[in-house]
């Protein structure tokens, strides 16, 4: 039973499900179980305290959260939910050798395991062009992330991920910045982390210092979200003494807008804003990428029916879990963004980019679910006057 | 489980097909798969070989059958279909339902139903390696690891010896170097090699068809090398029977050759023999009258030797004086084989002066004491290699001067040349051509007088000498030896009492071998007069054979060869580029030295010459008939040199001839119901030769629908069962050595204790073949004894599904077809795995094999945890077709079908939404006369087709009100309407044209349409009788299951994005209406083929073939079944 594992109990305690009303906001809240899914987030907290016996559905549910935190926004009793899920994952795939449900047959998560290779040679850098300045050592780097390898694992979907990296360092260039972008640079393991794999996660994040170190690097910047997550909250968890610095890209775009180091171009149309679930509601950055958007001229940003701390989740995360369930959710969030009027969808993240992209792809939806989606660097490079 | 399944199962009652080549096929699928039982006859060994002047498509490979490997395995597994490769037909005649056809098939020396294909045969056989090696693979169940044995009729040496030693057979193996072999090949015939390697008149050689190409083969002297290097090596015992002790016992009388041999037949027969020899030695005239120096006595005597070795009682000195004695003292029969002791005289005044000596006892005389008193000067009469002996032992003892006298000239003396070389070389004189008249002397012979003389042969007249000239001439002698001739000396001993004598005191004897007296039998010389060693063998085995059925009623278990006994065909040909080789030339002692002693003249071959002489050999009869490869099958059973012909007679309501030169016209009758492919159309090109396969099937079908067959039961879809609830799975695990040759003993060994380590494997253990019908049944027996759930098949079979695909072969689907056809096995639960072909492959050493074998059987072992059903479902066919428009083609083809059974719907003139009748077909009259199972719509707009086979809904608009047809197959035939049939992608049309001659389907399965190119090919009568028969294959089966590898759709995660269905070339997945307003994939079975496309392409793994599982693959990777226990 679950409960006779005290790591377990020790979970339960940590985050707090004690806690919980069973007031079912959770679950009324919780894009799965609205799309139809067969999972609750109460239930599953009822589960876990009561029900401990019935480990086919704990161990089904807790790897069936999008982690996206909308229950934990909702609860009123302060339960770390997701916090709860990401102890469970590792938990269950350290004693069980879990693994859950893995997208694209798992493709994704074996190249993040083959970069825990301390020999591995990548050809990563070869999208800098003459006109990107960058460095191999210095006190600021910028974080690629995963880009260059979505660039090719998603080249079907159009879905242009590396643009975003090359539009980072034209606006850090333009702030002044000539970052170390580094040749030997691993994923940020963020979706290892979150599919419960601690030991691959821990061995990217230290490969990752070891790169960082090696180089000179005090200060990182990133553009995506799960990147920023990671390298500020869980690398440290696992480097001891790390130093980094970690800032978000549109952070520094902000105060440098502010300080009227930044100016942007017109551009004239309606659109809208998704917010990433790793920046909005976990990282609390909802403010910054409104403001930038405000300083275009001539834009005029609509918001979906489900925004800032209530916005609707891209429908994945980590790459697992990605079902019919996922894409009546995407669908849902598309019509929202249909609905504001808007011809642009901007997101500040990659994945969702790359998830309400791919549930574009319909011949058969009724109405067209196609909508424009730009990253906000990308956007906000395309506008620097 | 006798015998191998169905193709021993003869249908009284079959459409006949004659000829081979793809139109033959294409009749032969389309019958089959409508349900009717075909005979298919031809008299190439390959069903495949195609006709005179039939090219095949111009964009084909050379190697066609490996295209058709797939239909070509599923229609020879067909159980409705009989193969007959190499048969012909022999009689046609009209009567009852139709033709009564006689069939005769060549002997099937090699049953290809059996034959695993393992191979031990070519490697036992010695001429493997030989120009035109005997044993091939078989073309007739292509593809086939099966063996084909090339036998043709007994090669003339064989036919030659009068006791059939098979020469061939031994030459092959000496090539080989296998002498001990060898000599065992001679030994079942002869069981003294060692004297006729010496002394045989070797008629062989003489019959042997070399000689036309340079010099026959040396064969005495191969037998010769043979018996002397195994005599080197220490003789092998020659092995009989143990003795009954209610035995018959038999007195054979004398210990010639003729003796010996009855006497050692005899036993190997199970009787009790003692051989009574009057002299004091063995051997007869081969001791008395062949002298030492061309008959050692070491070799005489380790011959007897053996013979009593193998349980002959030999008595000497035995002077039989009377039989009724004999049979008194409880000898149940009695061969009389005295042979011709006494000399012939010359019944001239003198021949009792001293110094004149009578051959036979004087060779007696020297070879049994070893000496005799000679003189200085010889003269030996007669010309006989009698003479030829006394003549050079003569010199041996002292002579000086021999002179041979014989009445023949140099080119009739009946002694062998050879002999004749030889004593001319050690100096002996001839003078031929003359006849002695006098012998003078006083008290000793001191001269012979002598006239030319020639011998005058009168028809029916014993020879008369005729003296050519009345002057005489003399010639010196103080010796005289007269060896003119022998005869019976049976009255000497008193033993003539009561028998009836002939010519030359000779008995007489009827067919059998049997005197006038009851128990009494007679072979060899004293029946024949004198002839030769092998000869009087010859006659000992017949006289043999003749007693052994007198003492048990069973017919004489001697083989005469004919011809005709064996093989098929001629004798291989002597191919121009043969280039002549000298025949070897034995050494011999110099005539100055030989002739002082009795020492063996020759000294037999080397290694060397003896293997290059055999190599000489033109293996007449391509097999040797050594017998090998029959032992090497023992087990298997699939070799028998014996068989004979077959003759299957058959009632044939149709015959279709798919290749005229088949159909003799003597043979043809007049009649109905004969198709000639030749005739249906053009036989330019293969889609021809096709479409008029197909047309001569509809055709037949129309007239045979009574002999249809209910459609087989399909498979029901089961699961492997898990086994008691809360037991684990019951594993076992089935190791197919393949007749031993899967893998060295030690690896084998190896692979079944690796199953132990597996958990949950509660057997395991080895069969000697799982492709034969009783490996099958052996491992079936287990299946059901162990109550086991999941079984590992180690074999070369690579899947357990209910299809061929191109790398299935006749073991692989014959294997299946035993487990889980004919023993009812559950397929889903075996999991085979193909050890055999990778294995071995590239000479690994045992250990590298065991590796490959670990890694083989891991997957295995972690796979047979995931089994699952296999199949989808059936789809329940209720024969209901709709022929839409009323060309031609269309109402051969619904006459055609109503004719079959089939119902019938036929919308006359159809036209598609919105467009007009083009005039040709607005102004085509409507039939009239049609029959009561084809339901006509005169007029109808067409406004869908949806659904698939089985199911399909045809919405049209008839006199303005809409109307909605079902129907399992629905036929386009007119070309107004072509446009309702699906797009056909190249993919497509390349699964249906390369691999089905599936001409009509589209693909959509189950919607034919009729091209335009075929209406320009054929008469649309033919044409429409070809649709019809392609739709009855589908139309006529009551049910049709799915493709076992066709992936199933989890709606849980489909997506709906249509990649899948984008992929997909054969138009076998579609989006449709799902839960949550999201559209869902799914897989029309009937027209996926299993590629797996679709499944790689899913982003989500909503598409998963239960064979090839996601989740087993990802387990196949990281997982390891084999924990110690």
């Amino acid at each position: 039973m679950i409960l006779d594992n005290p790591r377990v109990k020790e979970i339960i305690a940590r985050r707090h499900l004690h806690m919980c009303l069973e007031c079912g906001k959770c679950s009324a809240s919780c894009p799965r179980y609205i799309s139809g899914k067969q999972y609750s987030p109460r239930m599953l907290a009822h589960k876990l305290i009561a029900e401990p016996q019935d480990r086919a559905y704990i161990e089904n549910s807790v790897w069936d959260c999008l982690t996206c935190g909308q229950c934990q926004e909702r609860c009123p009793s302060g339960v770390e939910f997701v916090q709860l899920i990401l102890d469970m994952r590792r938990e269950l795939a350290a004693s069980q050798g879990l693994m859950g449900y893995r997208a694209h047959d798992g493709a994704l998560h074996s190249w993040m395991r083959i970069m825990t290779s301390p020999d591995l040679k990548q050809n990563r850098t070869q999208w800098l062009s003459p006109e990107l300045k960058t460095r191999t050592r210095g006190e600021t780097a910028y974080f690629v992330g995963c880009a260059p390898y979505f660039d090719v694992f998603f080249a079907g979907l159009g879905v242009r991920t590396l643009d975003i990296a090359k539009d980072s360092v034209r606006l850090l260039n333009r702030l002044g910045v000539e970052p170390v972008v580094l040749e030997q640079e691993r994923c940020c393991g963020h979706d290892l982390l979150w599919s419960g794999d601690q030991d691959n996660f821990t061995e990217l994040c230290r490969l990752n210092y070891q790169e960082f170190k090696a180089a000179g690097v005090r200060e990182i910047v990133v553009s995506c979200p799960e990147c920023h997550s990671v390298l500020s909250q869980y690398l440290p968890q696992v480097v001891q003494g790390c130093d980094l610095k970690v800032t978000l890209l549109i952070d520094l775009a902000r105060r440098a807008a502010e300080q009227g180091l930044l100016d942007f171009t017109p551009l004239e149309g309606v659109v809208t804003y998704q917010d990433p679930c790793r920046l909005g509601r976990q990282a609390g950055c909802l403010e910054a990428p409104r403001e930038l958007l405000g300083r275009i001229p001539g834009l005029e940003l609509k918001e979906m029916a489900n925004h800032g701390l209530g916005a609707l989740c891209c429908g994945n995360n980590s790459f697992i879990n990605c079902d019919a369930y996922s894409k009546r959710h995407q669908v849902e969030r598309l019509r929202q963004g249909l609905a504001t009027g808007a011809g642009l969808l901007v997101t500040a993240c990659p994945k969702c980019m790359i998830h309400l992209t791919c549930a574009m792809r319909d011949p058969h939806q009724d109405g067209p679910l196609q909508m424009k989606v730009r990253d906000l660097a990308s956007l906000l490079a395309d506008h620097i006057r | 489980m006798a015998g191998a399944g169905k193709k021993d199962a003869r249908p009284s009652k079959a459409v006949l097909i004659l000829g081979s080549g793809f139109g033959a096929l294409k009749v032969a699928e389309d019958l089959s798969l409508a349900g009717l039982p075909v005979a298919w006859a031809t008299r190439a060994a390959n069903f495949l070989e195609l006709p005179q002047g039939v090219k095949p498509f111009p964009e084909w490979p050379e190697d066609l059958s490996f295209q058709f490997r797939p239909l070509y395995l599923r229609v020879t597994r067909n159980p409705l279909v009989t193969l007959l490769p190499q048969a012909r037909l022999e009689a046609l005649e009209a009567g009852g339902q139709g033709y009564r056809a006689r069939v005769e098939q060549d002997p099937r020396y090699i049953d290809q139903d059996q034959c695993t294909g393992c191979d031990r045969c070519r490697e036992a056989c010695p001429l493997s390696q030989a120009e035109h090696p005997p044993l091939t693979r078989s073309p007739a169940y292509c593809p086939s690891r099966a063996l084909q044995l090339d036998k043709r009729p007994v090669s003339p040496c064989r036919l030659a010896c009068p006791l059939g030693v098979n020469a061939q057979a031994y030459l092959a193996l000496t090539a080989a170097q296998r002498y001990g072999e060898a000599l065992a090949v001679i030994r079942r015939d002869n069981p003294l090699p060692g004297v006729c390697g010496r002394v045989c008149h070797h008629p062989c050689e003489a019959a042997c068809r070399r000689g036309e190409l340079d010099k026959p083969l040396a064969i005495r002297g191969i037998k010769r090398f043979l018996f002397d290097h195994e005599a080197r090596h220490g003789l092998p015992k020659i092995e009989a029977p143990p003795l009954k002790a209610d035995a018959p016992r038999v007195a054979v009388v004398g210990s010639g050759p003729a003796g010996l041999t009855a006497a050692h037949f005899l036993r190997q027969w199970g009787l009790k023999v003692t051989v009574l020899e009057a002299l004091a030695q063995t051997g007869g005239m081969l001791r008395a009258g062949i002298n030492a120096f061309r008959l050692p006595r070491r070799v005489l005597d380790a011959e007897i030797e053996a013979l009593r070795q193998s349980g002959i009682e030999i008595k000497t000195s035995a002077r039989v004086t009377s039989l009724e004695d004999l049979l008194e003292q409880g000898f149940a029969a009695v061969l009389l084989a005295t042979g011709t002791h006494e000399d012939l005289s010359l019944n001239l005044p003198g021949e009792d002066l001293r110094g004149v000596r009578h051959c036979v006892e004087f060779l007696r005389q020297v070879n049994l004491e070893g000496r005799a008193p000679m003189g200085e000067r010889v003269v030996v009469i007669g010309g006989g290699n009698s003479a030829m002996d006394a003549a050079r032992t003569a010199y041996r003892l002292g002579a000086s001067e021999v002179t041979v006298l014989a009445i023949e000239d140099e080119s009739s003396l009946p002694a062998h040349p050879e002999e004749v070389r030889q004593a001319r070389e050690e100096g002996v004189r001839f003078s031929l051509g003359a006849a002695p008249v006098e012998l003078v002397g006083q008290s000793r012979i001191e001269a012979v007088k002598a006239r030319p003389a020639h011998w005058e042969i009168g028809e029916g007249q014993p020879p008369r000498i005729v003296y050519d000239s009345p002057r005489a001439f003399t010639l010196e002698a103080d010796t005289l030896i007269v060896a003119i001739g022998q005869r019976p000396h049976l009255h000497q001993d008193g033993l003539e009492k009561g028998l009836t004598l002939g010519r030359g005191g000779r008995l007489t004897v009827d067919e059998a071998g049997r005197t006038n007296l009851p128990k009494v039998f007679a072979a060899g010389d004293v029946v024949t007069g004198p002839s030769t060693v092998v000869g009087s063998m010859a006659q000992g085995r017949r006289a043999a054979g003749q007693v052994h059925a007198f003492l048990t009623g069973q017919p004489s278990p001697v083989e005469e060869l004919t011809p005709a006994s064996h093989g098929v065909g001629d004798y291989l040909a002597i191919g121009e580029d043969l280039p002549q080789l000298p025949r070897q030339e034995m050494a011999q002692r110099q005539p100055k030295a030989r002739c002082r002693d009795f020492e063996e003249v020759e000294f037999g071959y080397s290694d060397e010459q003896a293997q290059a002489e055999a190599k000489r050999c033109l293996n007449c009869a391509s097999c040797c008939e050594c017998l090998a490869c029959q032992e090497a099958c023992q087990e298997v059973g699939a070799i028998g040199h014996d068989r004979g012909p077959r003759r299957l007679e058959l009632d044939c309501p149709a015959v279709i001839v798919a290749d005229a030169a088949e159909l003799p016209p003597a043979l043809a009758p007049q009649g109905a119901n004969i198709y000639r492919l030749d005739q249906a159309g053009h036989t330019s090109d293969l889609m021809d030769v096709l479409m008029a396969g197909s047309a001569a099937a509809g055709q037949a079908m129309a007239v045979t629908a009574r002999l249809r067959r209910g459609a087989l039961q399909p498979e029901p879809e089961r699961a492997p069962e898990p086994g008691p609830a809360g037991h684990p799975p019951r594993v076992g695990f089935f190791l197919c050595t393949c007749n031993q040759t899967m893998a060295p003993p030690e690896v084998l060994r190896g692979l079944l204790d690796l199953a132990a380590k597996v958990p949950d494997t509660v057997h395991r253990q080895s069969v000697f073949s799982c492709c034969h019908p009783r490996g099958a049944a052996e491992i079936a027996r287990v299946v059901r004894a162990q109550g086991l759930n999941r079984v590992i098949l180690g074999s070369c079979v690579c899947c357990p599904l209910n299809f061929h695909c191109i790398s299935c072969n006749d073991q692989r689907s014959r294997a299946k077809q035993h487990l889980f056809e004919e023993l009812g096995l559950v397929r889903c639960t075996f999991e085979p795995v193909n050890l055999r072909d990778h294995l071995a492959a590239g000479s690994p050493t045992p250990q590298q094999m065991m590796e490959r074998g670990r890694d083989l059987l891991r997957g295995a072992f972690i796979r047979s945890r995931y089994l699952g059903p296999l199949t989808q479902g059936l789809t329940d066919m209720g024969r209901r077709v709709l022929v839409l428009g009323g060309s031609e083609v269309g109402l051969s083809c619904a006459l055609n079908l109503a004719l079959q059974g089939l119902k019938v719907r036929l919308v006359d003139k159809a036209n598609l939404e919105g467009q007009d009748l083009p005039p040709d077909i607005a102004g085509r009259p409507t039939p009239t006369d049609f029959p009561a199972a084809i339901s006509l719509v005169p007029r109808a707009e067409i406004l869908s087709i949806t659904g698939s086979i089985g199911d399909f809904q045809v919405s049209a608009r008839v006199g303005g009100n809409k109307r909605t047809w079902q129907a399992d197959v629905v036929c386009l035939t007119d070309p107004n309407i072509l446009e309702l049939a699906p797009y056909a992608g190249e993919a497509g049309l390349k699964k249906f044209y390369r691999y089905d001659f599936a001409f009509f389907h589209t693909p959509q399965l189950g919607l034919y349409r009729v091209m335009p190119r075929t209406l320009l090919r054929v008469k649309a009568f033919e044409a429409g009788a070809a649709l019809a028969a392609e739709v009855a294959d589908a139309a006529a089966q009551a049910f049709l299951s799915d493709h076992q590898l066709s992936p199933r759709v989890d709606p849980e995660r489909c997506r709906g994005c249509g990649r899948c269905e984008a992929i997909c070339p054969f138009d076998a997945v579609r989006l449709v209406p799902g839960q949550g307003g999201l559209y869902t994939s799914q897989v029309l079975r009937h027209n996926c083929v299993g590629c797996g496309g679709c499944v790689g392409r899913c982003p989500v793994t909503a598409m998963d073939t239960p064979y090839f599982s996601n989740r087993l693959l990802e387990k196949l990777v990281a997982g390891q079944p084999f924990t110690e226990r």
